[in-house]
């Protein structure tokens, strides 16, 4: 019988618009046995999808979108801002 | 245990870091040098490197060195002493950190031949501010060098940085989450060179996809004064320089962070050269003086 396995897609975009640019991306594959390597850091130029909304159209669904983020020249910058996780169930 | 760095000759202002290459080095958190070495120096480092490995596998006699002794490397090679001691590299530490800096640690880290995981993003220490001691100057950074021995191309997974996260505060372990960011670089070239970056860059090691060993000496530095005028600060707010931070002004952002990291740079800047704040009655740190 087939089982449903989640994939993660984590995706920054330059702006807060959905459409806009991917200039971060993180991929987590529950389908993937433990010997098998995950994506990791520094291992691809070129990201996935061209933005969110690209993601989207291919079937990904966004499962949270990070809060709008306040900030100013005073408070300065930590973490990539603009944060939005997505998922796709797989039948494996 | 920290230790100083031996002071053998006087740094002439002229080898000194230039403002523009210092503005780099703000800018980017890096600079990187493959002249500074000569390669016969370079090839005795690179050959008591491959003493300590037995096929790519550590030899034990120096695997405890790697636990007991933070240094053990440095304390092993004579040579990678003398090239840490070469007046060019001590010029290029001394605009940064200043004369005598300390010896925080070194490590000479070592990837086998076909490694296939890279190590998670991670900054050593903490940020660049509120994650420091509240006695810390603001300004304050310490210096890791990165000393490649032998020619280190893109698939042998030469460190990977990304330029300009030395601006961010995170602490340590907390963006392992990110895997691929834009503008992330490997540092891959020829053999004989170093690498002087910021600590509070982020950074990670990389798979090395080769059949040959992989070293990477490095050394973590604190400077023992105010980090204030130590490079060659003439024409420190020229044209050329305010053009610089003007044109590259979204160079190193991401996610909407020039507003912010712009004028927390030129501060920083005028900390550097030794001279006066940016006087702005609006507190808001938003007027066009990028220099």
């Amino acid at each position: 019988m087939n089982r449903l396995k989640q994939q993660i897609l984590i995706l920054h975009l330059r702006s807060g618009d959905l459409a806009s640019a991917t200039v971060g991306w993180a991929r987590y594959d529950g389908t993937m046995a433990e010997e098998e390597v995950q994506m990791q850091a520094g291992d691809e130029l070129e990201p996935p999808y061209s933005s969110v909304l690209a993601a989207m159209r291919d079937g990904w669904q966004v499962i949270q979108i990070s809060p709008a983020p306040e900030r100013s020249a005073a408070t300065g910058t930590g973490q990539l801002a603009n944060e939005y996780v997505l998922q796709r169930m797989v039948s494996v | 245990m920290a230790t100083e760095t031996k002071a053998t000759s006087i740094i002439e202002t002229a080898d000194l870091l230039s403002v523009g290459q210092m503005a780099q080095f703000v800018l980017d958190g890096y600079l990187e040098f493959d002249n500074l070495i000569p390669e016969e120096l370079n090839q005795a480092v690179y050959e008591d490197q491959l003493r300590s490995v037995s096929g790519s596998a550590l030899k034990d006699e120096f695997r405890w060195n790697q636990v007991d002794n933070r240094k053990a490397f440095y304390d092993y090679s004579e040579a990678v002493r003398e090239v840490h001691d070469l007046p060019a590299v001590r010029a290029v530490l001394q605009s940064l950190v200043g004369p005598n800096p300390r010896h925080n640690h070194s490590a000479c880290h070592i990837t086998p031949p076909h490694k296939q995981e890279s190590q998670s993003w991670h900054v050593d220490g903490g940020g660049r501010r509120r994650m420091r001691l509240k006695n810390d100057h603001p300004y304050h950074f310490d210096v890791l060098t990165a000393y490649f021995t032998h020619d280190v191309p893109y698939e042998m997974g030469p460190t990977l940085i990304l330029p300009g996260s030395h601006m961010r505060h995170v602490l340590g372990g907390d963006i392992a989450r990110y895997k691929n960011i834009a503008g992330q670089k490997r540092l891959e070239g020829k053999g004989g060179r170093i690498a002087f970056i910021h600590d509070a860059i982020w950074h990670c090691a990389q798979p090395n996809q080769t059949d040959e060993t992989r070293f990477m000496f490095k050394i973590r530095f604190n400077p023992a004064v105010p980090q204030q005028q130590l490079f060659n600060t003439e024409g420190w707010d020229n044209q050329e320089i305010r053009n610089y931070f003007l044109r590259h002004r979204h160079k190193n952002a991401l996610t909407g962070e020039t507003a912010a990291v712009g004028p927390d740079m030129v501060d920083w800047w005028h900390y550097l050269c030794g001279v006066e704040p940016r006087h702005d009655p609006s507190g808001l740190r938003t007027h066009g003086d990028i220099a």
